[in-house]
């Protein structure tokens, strides 16, 4: 008798990558608002800043919006 | 920066008379840099396709002394003109992504700092001490922010990518900017050869003097010591997922600029490799005929490479295909050597190329075919022929999933990262855009080997690939590496 040979679901490498696409915007997202880089949506951009907060996910995390690159 | 003086006697002769002067007086890179102030032509901002108007009214062309308002009008006019000028042919783009005319703020408030936010180009000016700062007066300012806006209007989808490599990608793509467009001056390509022959620090590595010591004196450890950021640094790629939020300018972190020093580090260094490749002896023509060549490979892999959180492998993979595609892979030693020093790429990723026939003969050239033979360890991509102008047909790419890739880099760091097949199918998806994009297939002749002589055409040698009809469909296949610049081809530069 043979066992059933156990295949990865064909999914796994974009599971993969997906997870890993979530936390580089989690990082990406949680840096920003750590360095005073987003104001919340309509509010003047202070300096610095890049990013407007214009909601949160379904976890509470910021969803950023990019309004401008700056020099520095 | 710099106190108010008077405007030279030239400027009243010139308004007086209500004519304009045909040169303006700017500064070469920064007006902290060694290099200083030379006269150009007066550069026309409505000229296209890269058109700019400069908000308020617009000043005589004339020589004015620094430290003055019209002084710094003409000071960020040349460059913007200069730098749009160098990316527009490369780009082949139309228009900015905002629209026809980019504005431009010279001096929008209070800050040390400058941006592009889509609507404009901003500037500003501070007081530090006895002096005040503007951020418009330095050519590598503006040429950063511009940079921003051409590689905006060439990938749009970049401006909001919620990745920290996509965004420092952005910045490091402004300080490339900054010194491929101060290379477009012959004083300045004389004044830093031997430097970046030599990969040294020069002029051209140090982006933003000025505003650097500006920062530096509100906040020393913010900066560089020397500059905002340098390009002549030794860091190495590092998941930023790893770093922290901030850090100070002598380490890296997650933040996009102090990251964006990576990829701008690699860049300076292979802009200094592939001097080397060119020529042992280099002249100042040289120096200008590499900027090109590597700014060509910056906007060709940039339209393809896929945006996603590894974006500087991304990058640095699809220039050294785009190097492949273009030039025949005469700058690869150049491009892997940095990108695996610098650990942007994995060795395995660019293991196993075949080197370029660099100062190969004619025959030597032809006789490289590249036909890599289907295998278990190739994956079929199939592509419909009609995106490329060939009808209801299907082109069949053999593409390798192994860990030496043949073909494309792109294909083999795909496959490396995620061992999924979608990956590759995207990868070599673009790969074979970009072979189309550059007129590197022969669609016609169906012929696999090319017997070269005096009398083939330079156009035939071009195509690096060939369509063979199978049962399948149309297969793709390498025939040739291209011959790079070792004779005198007419490929386009």
């Amino acid at each position: 008798m043979t066992a059933k040979k156990k295949r990865k679901p064909a999914s796994t490498g974009a599971a993969k990558a997906r997870t890993k696409a979530e936390a580089a915007q989690a990082k990406f997202a949680q840096g920003i608002v750590a360095r005073g880089e987003a104001v919340p949506a309509g509010a003047p951009l202070t300096r610095g800043a890049t990013h407007e907060i214009v909601g949160n996910d379904a976890k509470g995390a910021p969803i950023l919006k990019r309004k401008r690159f700056t020099m520095s | 920066m710099t106190t108010a003086t008077k405007a030279r006697p030239a400027t009243k002769r010139a308004t007086a008379k209500g004519a304009t002067a045909k040169t303006v007086s700017v500064w070469m890179d920064d007006p902290a840099s060694p290099l200083k102030l030379v006269d150009r032509p007066v550069p026309d901002l409505s000229k296209g396709p890269l058109k700019y108007k400069i908000k308020g009214a617009a000043v005589p062309a004339g020589h004015y002394a620094p430290g003055t308002a019209q002084f710094r009008y003409w000071a960020a006019a040349e460059p913007l003109r200069r730098g749009a000028d160098f990316w527009a042919p490369l780009l082949g783009v139309k228009h900015w992504e905002p629209g026809a005319v980019l504005p431009v703020s010279l001096d929008k408030g209070v800050d040390l700092n400058a941006y592009y936010d889509r609507t404009e180009l901003a500037f500003f000016h501070e007081k530090v001490g006895q002096t005040t700062y503007y951020s418009g007066e330095s050519p590598d300012v503006v040429c950063h922010e511009m940079g921003h806006a051409c590689l905006d209007a060439h990938r749009p989808e970049l401006f909001d990518a919620p990745f920290i490599e996509a965004g420092a990608f952005h910045e490091s793509f402004g300080d490339m900017s900054a010194i491929l467009s101060a290379l477009q001056l012959p004083e300045v390509r004389k004044a830093t050869l031997a430097g970046v022959a030599a990969y040294m620090p020069t002029a051209l590595s140090r982006c933003a003097e000025q505003l650097g010591e500006a920062i530096r004196k509100v906040d020393k450890t913010a900066v560089d010591s020397d500059c905002l950021r340098n390009a002549f640094n030794s860091f190495k790629y590092v998941d930023p997922q790893t770093l922290p939020d901030s850090a100070p300018a002598t380490a890296l972190c997650a933040e996009v600029h102090s990251f964006s020093r990576v990829f701008t580090g690699a860049f300076y260094e292979i802009l200094s490799a592939m001097l080397d490749i060119r020529s042992k002896s280099p002249k100042e023509s040289d120096l200008a005929a590499v900027a090109v060549d590597v700014a060509r490979l910056l906007i060709d892999a940039t339209a393809a490479a896929p945006v996603k959180p590894d974006y500087f492998a991304q990058v640095a993979s699809h220039m050294i295909d785009a190097d492949t595609a273009r030039f025949g892979g005469k700058y690869r030693a150049a491009l892997t050597a940095t990108f695996v020093k610098r650990l942007i790429l994995p060795n395995a990723a660019v293991a196993g190329m075949h080197e370029s026939v660099s100062r190969g003969s004619r025959s030597v050239v032809a006789a490289v075919a590249m036909a890599p033979p289907a295998s278990s360890e190739s994956h079929k991509v199939t592509l419909d022929a009609k995106e490329f102008g060939l009808g209801d047909k299907k082109i069949v790419v053999v593409a390798p999933i192994e860990h030496k890739p043949v073909m494309s880099v792109a294909a083999g760091l795909a496959r490396k990262r995620s061992g999924g097949v979608p990956d590759i199918e995207e990868a070599a998806h673009r790969f074979v855009k970009m072979l189309f994009a550059h007129d590197r297939v022969d669609t016609e002749s169906g012929a696999k080997k090319l017997g070269v002589t005096d009398a083939t055409p330079r156009q035939q040698l071009r195509k690096t690939h060939v369509l063979t009809q199978t049962k399948e469909g149309l297969e793709l296949s390498r025939r040739l590496f291209h011959c790079g610049c070792t004779i005198a081809c007419d490929h386009p530069r």
